[in-house]
């Protein structure tokens, strides 16, 4: 009898990754034919960003918090952004090190008398400040609440019709905002569009913007690359076609404010905020039958600085897990409602399954065929496959990441670059995905036990600010 | 000849010690082999991708290298300089999507030389054929005939107005204003109002491009013409026309008491006329109980402010919405003949404390 019981349980784990995987598989072919019709629309329409001349414009937020080493540069970045109109919000969320004073020096900075709407709730206000050198910068000083919390203040400072959420830590390639804002122009339903967010560690950044790309020389920031590619170019990309993004990141999104304001804006008690928006969105048009469109685009770009040690990166997808946690399990109601269409009916059950619980039942999955291999429960052949193709899996999933990447942008066109890639795609899966497991659980456990949220700390190598 | 030990046993022998006995084991064993076959094969496809790509690249770079000098010639001297069109397929496209470009860059004389270089070298035709090809093509061939604008393309490029395809459509319309505005509005509007894929951002583009004059009449005519929802969505489109043939439909909107969205409209193009006639409107609109219309109203009667309208705005100031506050104390700051001793005394005179702000906000940027 137990026998029996052993043998469908190896069974199940098996069968759970190759389910897993699969699906994974599906989406890449899914994100392959979408990410080829969106490169031959790309040829067809040219290769530089399109240019009307009707853009809206768009008020880009920037909350910060202790950004001492990169805000100078990164707010720089922003400012030369190649759009017609749009202004720059910076959103100092109490920060302790010197953000505020190195942005007063840097930008000319002036107290300005300025009245906030109280669309969206959030901490007070300390003072707004003008820069006297760039017409379209402000500086909002806040007290601390968190990202959600500024991004709040934001959208109450912001002067267009559409804002774009980015990371005071990131850069955005110059013609990212004329890109982004693409699915606004075409289809007057979209309300909120996301773009693509790589890594950049190991590039060539002057002047605010990134010259080359390149490879780090730390491996777990290469392991990141392979891992930044799969979940933008197919774990995105896939979803797009048929309106079930779920995701859109919170270093690059654009949103249509009045939109964000009609549902309460960004959320406080989650760390989550950006996937918690997303899907809140999804929820409130499609119970309001309100038509609509959240979209992903390839293309437009954002480079961001990646954690290179090992503690950074546990606590910050240990966050990520959590937020997914929190976002999927407060709108348990999009799934399998009458209304929910495709984001209730694929999209959540497909992230609450592989995202939201895999890690448990990988966990469990690697324990129990470990385990039982060790006590002799499990035969040697079995743990084998199992490892085969939990991982095999895994490392064709991680291959067609590149592939996709090759297929459209080639970013990281040097052959030794690719190679060396690749060989990562191969080793992530011995040993860094496995850790990633484990403090994804962690984040879960986090969640589970209502852990206190705050700021991501982030260790910074602080070479953009040069 | 028989296949050596190393190629033909040795695997089949492994194979053997490897493959577990249980059926299910086994087909798992296979499905293994059978990804790591796949992964392999993905590698050299990224491989073999990024040569051609590399390989592509460098070829065209060596072909826009070429061409270049004689694109900068063509635009600095009215004298042709001597060459002979490329011959190969690929190349006449590259050709044509170089000289796009270029064009993009060139405005006066030097635009109409390149146009001369064009049609000397015969690529005229070539971009006449290039209508009948596949998407990009197209797209290619509509964008070189909308930098010729030869009216004698109209007819080559009309019938592709109606092609389902957005983006081949939507640049025919450009094709067509270029060549000329008002007869391309007159043919393209009614189509517009059909067609749901031509988002409104998009026909105001084509607006801008055409012109105002060339806009109004047919917009019009078409207006008159449509049920709800087309007419208002049409109607947004008003506001990129001559504002002096737009007033008398923007008047009856707002005498008739029109949906929000249409009233909005009406006072956008009442405010660019900017008629002093209009103000009993335009301050009755004042009133309106949406935001947008209010918000619509003020900016209006802003553009026609004089001296002594402080007490039309300074109500405002204590609206309800932070908007409409917003707009009223920059209304007021930017009144002919605002000082900042008349705007203190107006911010004495203000009780509410929203309302103060707004006006201390936009003092504080007049002083900029």
């Amino acid at each position: 009898m137990s026998v029996d019981w052993l043998w469908w349980l190896q069974l199940g784990f098996l069968g759970y990754f190759l389910l897993l995987n699969g699906t994974y598989l599906l989406l890449n072919l899914l994100s392959m034919a979408s990410l080829m019709g969106y490169m031959r629309r790309r040829a067809e329409a040219g290769e530089a960003a399109p240019y009307l001349g009707v853009e809206p414009p768009v008020s880009v937020l920037m909350p910060a918090f202790n950004e001492e080493a990169t805000i100078r540069t990164s707010v720089r970045s922003m400012l030369q952004l190649q759009y017609p109109e749009f202004e720059v919000v910076v959103i100092n969320d109490g920060s302790s090190d010197r953000t505020l004073a190195l942005l007063i020096e840097e930008f000319e900075l002036l107290p300005h008398p300025e009245p906030l709407r109280q669309a969206v709730p959030h901490q007070p206000v300390t003072a707004i400040y003008r820069s006297r050198r760039y017409a379209n910068l402000r500086v909002v000083d806040k007290a601390n609440g968190g990202k959600a919390d500024a991004l709040n203040a934001g959208i109450n400072a912001s002067r267009y019709g559409l804002f774009c959420g980015v990371d005071a830590d990131s850069i955005l390639q110059r013609d990212s905002l004329l890109r982004v804002v693409q699915p606004f122009l075409e289809d007057e339903r979209t309300i909120a569009a996301g773009g693509t967010v790589r890594i950049a560690n190991g590039s060539q950044v002057r002047g605010g913007f990134l010259i080359r790309a390149g490879l780090p020389r730390n491996w777990l920031a290469r392991f990141q690359i392979v891992e930044y590619l799969r979940a933008f170019l197919f774990g995105r990309l896939g979803w797009s076609p048929l309106n079930a993004v779920l995701i859109i990141s919170g270093a690059f999104g654009l949103f249509d404010r009045e939109r964000v304001m009609a549902v309460g804006g960004y959320r406080t008690d989650t760390v989550g905020e950006d996937m918690e928006l997303v899907v809140r969105l999804h929820r409130h048009h499609r119970k309001a039958r309100i038509p609509y469109r959240i979209r992903y685009l390839p293309d437009p770009i954002c480079w961001t600085e990646c954690p290179e040690d090992l503690g950074t990166l546990g606590r910050q997808r240990s966050r990520w897990q959590r937020g997914l946690a929190e976002s999927l399990g407060r709108h348990t109601r999009l799934a399998f409602s009458p209304r929910g269409g495709t984001p209730g009916w694929l999209a959540w059950p497909f992230m609450t399954l592989f995202e939201w619980l895999g890690p448990l039942i990988e966990l469990a999955g690697y324990g129990f065929m470990l385990g039982g291999f060790a006590l002799g429960a499990v035969s040697p052949a079995a743990l084998a496959l199992f490892l085969l193709v939990a991982i095999g899996m895994g490392i064709l999933l991680s291959v067609n990441g590149l592939l996709l990447e090759t297929l459209s942008f080639h970013v990281y066109s040097r052959r030794r670059d690719m190679l060396q890639l690749f060989l990562m795609a191969v080793l992530e899966n011995f040993g860094y995905r496995q850790l990633n497991t484990l403090w994804r659980v962690r984040g879960l456990w986090q969640w589970f036990s209502r852990r206190k949220h705050h700021w991501g700390v982030m260790r910074r190598s602080g070479s953009w600010g040069q | 000849m028989r296949c050596p030990a190393w190629l033909c046993e040795a695997p089949a022998d492994l194979l053997a010690v490897l493959r577990p006995e249980d059926a299910i084991l086994q087909l798992a064993f296979y499905c293994a082999l059978a990804l790591a076959g796949l992964t392999l094969l993905v590698l050299l496809q990224v491989l073999l991708l990024g040569e051609l790509t590399r390989l592509r690249g460098r070829r065209r770079q060596a072909f826009n290298d070429h061409w270049r000098p004689y694109f900068a010639l063509c635009s600095l001297s009215d004298e042709l300089p001597e060459a002979t069109a490329p011959r190969a397929r690929n190349h006449r496209l590259w050709f044509l999507l170089q000289w796009n470009r270029t064009q993009l860059q060139l405005r006066g004389a030097a635009h109409e030389r390149m146009n001369r270089a064009l049609v000397a070298l015969g690529m005229e035709r070539r971009a006449l054929d290039l209508l009948r090809g596949r998407v990009r093509a197209r797209l290619i061939g509509l964008t070189c005939l909308r930098h010729l604008a030869d009216p004698r393309h109209w007819e080559a490029v009309l019938p592709l107005l109606r092609n389902r395809n957005t983006s081949v459509a939507l640049a025919a319309a450009q094709t067509l204003i270029a060549m000329d505005p008002a007869r391309a509005m007159q043919t393209l509007l009614p189509l517009a109002a059909q067609r749901t894929d031509w988002a409104l951002p998009r026909l105001t583009g084509l607006c801008l491009q055409a012109g105002a004059e060339a806009v109004t009449g047919p917009l019009l005519a078409l207006l008159n013409l449509l049920d709800e929802p087309q007419r208002t969505r049409m109607a947004a489109l008003l506001v990129y026309g001559d504002p002096r043939h737009a007033a008398p439909w923007a008047r009856a909107r707002l005498d008739e008491g029109a949906a929000a969205e249409a009233l909005q409209i009406a006072l956008r193009c009442l405010g660019e006329l900017a008629d002093p006639r209009d103000r009993t409107r335009l301050q009755r609109a004042l009133a309106h109980a949406g935001t947008d219309v209010r918000l619509a109203a003020l900016e209006a009667l802003q553009r026609q402010a004089r001296r002594d309208d402080s007490p039309l705005f300074v109500p405002l100031l204590a609206d309800s919405n932070w908007a409409v506050r917003q707009a009223a104390a920059d209304a007021l700051a930017h009144l002919p003949g605002a000082t900042p001793e008349r705007l203190q005394h107006l911010l004495q005179e203000v009780d509410d404390r929203y309302g103060q702000d707004a006006l201390r906000r936009a003092m504080v940027e007049l002083k900029r």
